[in-house]
């Protein structure tokens, strides 16, 4: 266990994780599964990091422009993550390395240090989270005058900050308790999330015929537009932030060879089922009122907003915006954990929570309280996705060498056609945001 | 260990096989995506995106073998 997080878990608890998984193993399979649910973590934390405003708003335009013909990209975008994912579980549970510190030593700190770590995580945490914050701070301000009275978000955000960052410095403190704490919130918000969306999606009603075939049957729009969809839907929804993060939840969880099982099951039953249920859930709402209508808004607070007259009683508008509100809040929670572990990893610091250099850099994203004012550092976002564009095929290349990297995993490396098939579709995907990018500047796209 | 297999892994200047595959790989992307634009603009082009599709497939076919141990008959 080379990882500091993990050694301020006593020994004993550790034991008894083992102990439970290995009983686990031979028991019947719905008892294995309740019981994997209940020792899984990172893999919910993942989902929770990942179905963050961005992403929600993404599927709340889809459903209002598109109606349920692009439901299908959201099992390709989420599968095809799947395999870069176990290979972050394979690194965690049969490597037990820390990977970014690998990248540096094999493939030059560029790649491991700065892309990985720096640019692809701790940068993309501070950028992203001024868009938790705004859509935070916005749906407070919005649920407050249903109690009967005003709290803007001015003011709110004070409320939202100190909630979220008490959140954030109680991971990995009190002997792993403050970890499984986040991790159960984190578990709680993505249920909020789908009871909050699946009571509204049953009282606007759902075509579900419709809803089988945008499912099932790949639909596009045509021309430049449908390219662009599907290559930004297909490849963007689990990257290079969601690896990081799942790979060093996993250590700082303890994970080791006896885990790769709990942490497959983890990306199934964490990751990959909450991503398509809950963007499922809030498409359909947005295919069945707004899509009929031919209303697209731009933003997430003006998609609600349209959103809140369809909906008729006021229970349902208060609970679609409390699902809602589980959105920023754990992805706030999730990506400054990522941020922290990748400033650590990048610098060759150890982490330790309880020290200043951990909370400040964990806390860093928290600048984004500034976007209460819809202040936003659009210079420093033009910045940072032009680079993440060209970036992650490169860190997605580097996964793959090192899962096929016989010095390093020795027989632990990849054996299989079809992972590697996997990665390398969605590497090739990441090729063509990094290429179509370029193209875009160069006036050619 | 065939000899495809000792493509991958022999190193050819800074790089192995496996890395020199991944670049073949972005720029047959980028050929297949310069046709689809020439076509998208100007309505030729399908020559570019055959090609480059063509070699993305041959890249990803051969890049997907796993890595095998010298002298191993997996």
């Amino acid at each position: 266990m080379n990882y500091p997080i993990a050694r301020k878990i006593p020994r004993a608890v550790l034991d008894a994780e083992a102990d439970r998984l290995a009983a686990l193993a031979g028991a019947p399979l719905h008892r294995k599964l309740g019981g994997y649910a209940r020792l899984a973590g990172p893999g919910f934390m993942g989902a929770a990091l990942t179905l963050g405003a961005g992403t929600l708003t993404s599927s709340m335009l889809s459903g209002a422009t598109f109606g349920y013909r692009t439901l299908w990209l959201i099992w390709l975008s989420a599968g095809l993550g799947l395999f870069m994912m176990a290979a972050m579980a394979r690194f965690t549970c049969r490597g037990g390395f820390r990977v970014i510190p690998v990248q540096n030593r094999r493939h030059s700190w560029v790649i491991g240090s700065l892309m990985t770590g720096l640019v692809g995580t701790a940068a993309v945490a501070v950028i992203f989270n001024f868009g938790q914050v705004a859509l935070g701070t916005h749906l407070i301000e919005s649920l407050a005058p249903f109690a009967g009275f005003a709290f803007p978000a001015e003011y709110n955000w004070l409320l939202y900050c100190g909630v979220t960052s008490a959140l954030i410095l109680s991971y990995g403190r009190r002997g792993g308790r403050g970890t499984r704490l986040v991790e159960a919130v984190m578990k709680g918000g993505i249920a909020v999330m789908i009871l909050a969306f699946g009571a509204v999606l049953l009282l606007v009603g759902v075509d579900w015929g419709a809803a089988g075939r945008g499912f099932f049957i790949p639909w596009l729009p045509g021309g430049g537009e449908g390219l662009d969809l599907f290559i930004a839907s297909s490849a963007a929804a689990v990257g290079v932030m969601d690896w990081v993060f799942f790979h060093y939840a996993g250590l700082g969880r303890g994970w080791g060879r006896r885990h790769e099982s709990l942490a497959r099951f983890d990306l199934i039953a964490g990751l990959f089922l909450p991503f398509v249920v809950i963007n499922f859930l809030m498409i359909g709402v947005f295919a069945a009122t707004l899509f009929p209508q031919g209303i697209t808004p731009d933003s997430a607070p003006e998609l609600a907003a349209a959103l809140m007259p369809l909906l008729g009683p006021t229970w349902s508008q208060i609970l679609f915006y409390a699902g809602f509100l589980a959105v920023p809040i754990t992805t706030t929670v999730g990506m400054s954990l990522a941020g922290a572990m990748a400033i650590h990893e990048a610098f060759g610091w150890e982490p330790d929570t309880s020290s200043w250099r951990w909370k400040v850099s964990a806390l860093l994203p928290q600048v984004a309280f500034l976007a209460a004012w819809n202040a936003r550092p659009v210079w420093l976002v033009i910045a940072i996705a032009a680079f993440l564009s060209l970036a992650n095929n490169v860190v997605g290349w580097s996964m793959y060498l090192l899962l096929n990297d016989r010095e390093l995993l020795g027989a632990d490396r990849c054996r299989s056609y079809l992972w590697n098939l996997g990665i390398l579709l969605q590497v090739t995907l990441l090729n063509a945001i990094a290429v179509t990018y370029v193209f875009n500047r160069l006036g050619w796209w | 260990m065939g000899a495809v297999d000792r493509l991958l892994e022999r190193r050819a200047g800074p790089w192995s096989g496996r890395v020199w595959g991944l670049v073949l790989n972005l720029v047959a992307n980028a050929v297949a995506l310069w046709g689809v634009s020439s076509v998208m603009r100007t309505g030729d082009g399908w020559t570019w995106v055959a090609v480059g599709c063509a070699a993305t497939v041959a890249c990803i076919a051969v890049l997907a073998r796993p890595s095998r141990s010298p002298g191993s008959e997996e």
